[in-house]
């Protein structure tokens, strides 16, 4: 298994999609950072009416709403007159889920490369037991996850610095806490898009069923069944609330130790199930 | 006998309701190159990968280097194997290719992919991507993917297929070094009995998923060499006949024909003494056959293999 992972990790330091994912980021994050500015000094020249109206339009995205909507969208939860904090940042785009997009992007063409390009052939028939092989994977996923968020953290912090004129992160053990649950989170999604491009096998299909995970897609067949349940006598209950794209854009940036740790159990649970299954559909069929 | 190093039994690979690979059994011997002939879609492919571990049998047993069932898995490392195209990283070098493949058998050894690199006759290739290779160099280099962790059994499928009569000669070069050299045994699979006249020991020739004949080198240019051929209803019933001539060197074919490889010129004789013991002979001639024309022969025809 020791060996598995050395290969997988040659492997992924080897795509030339591992360093282009990584730039595409980085434009992304100037981009969103820019942006951002954009928004701030606007809502500072609104009149106080003009806010109101703003503040309503966009109250499905600030924190502490419990809504999430179909679509993609990056906007800071500062008040008015604060400065914006690194974690401000941060927050803005984990919870528009701006950043899992490329990870999803390389977790789905890293998962698929040995499979698109024949190469599994080779090792496929040596290996004792096959699903080692999609769990070696899974576990050099992960690695990715942490070195990306670490890479984006860093990238953020320049943005910051280069688009606002300041850095301040916020209040570090909110930060700190926030940022760990989220890459957890990030984590179990990036193995969720291992699984469907490991058991689709077609890029383009992992891709596109990735990106639209990534755009709340499944809140359309998340509310049907709230409303499905509730007929059944279960109201109040939100699925949503219990998944993993959901805990994303949920987990408030003051969460406590229980929303953390529900949190982290999603984000436990989802990727166990993701590359068990994954591995149990790979031992399983013909290469 | 030689050891027999890779047995099937009973092997058939079915999708859906058609059956890809019908029963197939298969017997190679520890340093053969054993060289597996059918048409394309006979189920050549199907067999390889179910020997290579790629692909699960439907019914049927494996038996290599005397291991089965579940305790094959312990086995599996020693063959390497080249399955249809060779799969390669485009945007990688044959060495980083390499290097992929030693990672997972734990090989750390100086100059071990340099040396892999030069078998194959790809020691020149630098910092070239592999996409930017010749279709005889990715064959190669999938030769030597299948190389690494010295294997006792190597599986390629169709490795000529696609090249051009150099390419074809440095890959039968390379295997005929590897048997040579290092005593590896190999499978491998062509639908160009002629390509594999040239360096396999042993042959299987399938048919529509069946196993139709195996036979050594020797047997097969026996089958194709001048001889009488005799054809008749019942061919047990000329055996007495041919004892009693003194023949010794003929085979009986079939169910109607009986082949003599000696006394070329004694064929009038044959025929009277068949004749003169009541048995009917439908034909009697001297005849030959080309590898290519025996090979379509058997296989119900002359459309191109």
């Amino acid at each position: 298994m020791l060996n598995m992972i050395k290969m997988d990790l040659y492997r992924m330091f080897h795509m030339k999609s591992f360093y282009i994912v990584w730039m595409v980021l980085a434009a992304g994050i100037l981009f969103t950072t820019y942006m951002s500015r954009l928004d701030v000094e606007t809502f500072k020249d609104m009149t106080q009416e003009e806010r109101s109206v703003s503040a309503a339009e966009e109250e499905t995205v600030q924190e502490g709403t419990d809504q999430v909507n179909f679509g993609m969208d990056v906007t800071l939860p500062t008040r008015p007159g604060d400065q914006v904090t690194l974690l401000d940042l941060v927050y803005a785009n984990f919870r528009g889920k701006f950043v899992v997009l490329f990870f999803l992007i390389f977790a789905v063409l890293y998962s698929s490369a040995d499979i698109g390009s024949g190469y599994i052939k080779n090792i496929g028939g040596q290996v004792r037991d096959r699903s080692a092989l999609v769990l070696s994977r899974a576990a050099v996923l992960l690695v990715y996850t942490l070195l990306s968020m670490i890479l984006y953290l860093v990238i953020q912090g320049i943005c910051q610095r280069m688009v606002f004129g300041y850095f301040v992160l916020g209040e570090s053990g909110r930060f700190w806490n926030y940022v760990g649950v989220q890459t957890a989170l990030h984590g179990a999604l990036v193995l969720i898009a291992m699984a469907i491009a490991v058991i689709v096998k077609y890029n383009v299909i992992s891709m596109t069923v990735s990106i639209l995970l990534t755009m709340n897609m499944l809140v359309i067949f998340y509310s049907a069944l709230d409303k499905a349940l509730a007929k059944l006598g279960l109201e109040d209950f939100h699925i949503i609330e219990h998944t993993v794209t959901g805990k994303m854009s949920l987990l408030s940036m003051n969460a406590g130790t229980k929303e953390s740790l529900l949190a982290l159990l999603t984000a436990a649970v989802f990727g166990i199930v993701a590359a068990a299954v994954s591995a149990a559909v790979f031992r399983q069929r013909d290469i | 006998m030689s050891e027999i190093l890779l047995e099937t039994n009973g092997l058939t690979k079915q999708y859906g309701k058609h059956k890809a690979v019908d029963h197939v059994n298969m017997h190679i011997r520890k340093g053969a190159i054993y060289g597996f002939i059918g048409r394309n879609g006979a189920g050549k492919t199907t067999c390889l990968r179910m020997i290579s571990g790629l692909a699960k049998p439907t019914k049927g047993q494996i038996s290599l280097f005397g291991y089965e069932g579940k305790r094959l898995k312990e086995v599996r490392s020693r063959i390497g194997c080249l399955i249809e195209a060779p799969g390669l990283y485009g945007n990688m070098t044959a060495y980083e290719n390499l290097m992929i493949k030693c990672k997972l058998f734990g090989i750390t050894q100086k100059g071990y992919i340099e040396n892999i690199l030069e078998t194959v006759g790809l020691g020149d290739v630098g910092k070239k991507k592999t996409k930017h290779f010749s279709l005889g160099m990715k064959q190669r280099l999938g030769i030597g993917l299948a190389l690494v962790g010295e294997p006792d059994l190597l599986v390629l499928d169709e490795p000529i297929n696609g090249l051009d009569p150099q390419g074809i000669a440095e890959v039968r070069d390379t295997i005929s070094f590897l048997q040579e050299e290092r005593n590896m045994t190999v499978l491998i699979s062509s639908h160009i009995l002629e390509e594999l006249s040239k360096i396999a020991t042993d042959y299987g020739i399938i048919h529509e998923g069946t196993l139709l004949q195996e036979m050594t080198r020797e047997e097969l240019f026996k089958r194709c060499s001048e001889r009488i051929e005799i054809t008749l209803d019942h061919p047990e019933a000329a055996v007495p006949v041919l004892d009693g001539l003194g023949f010794k060197d003929y085979q009986v074919m079939d169910r109607s024909h009986i082949h003599v490889f000696e006394r070329l010129n004694d064929s009038d004789v044959l025929n009277s003494a068949l004749v003169k013991a009541g048995i009917p002979v439908r034909g009697i001639g001297v005849t030959s056959e080309e590898l290519e024309d025996y090979f379509l022969n058997l296989t119900g025809g002359a459309a191109h293999a």
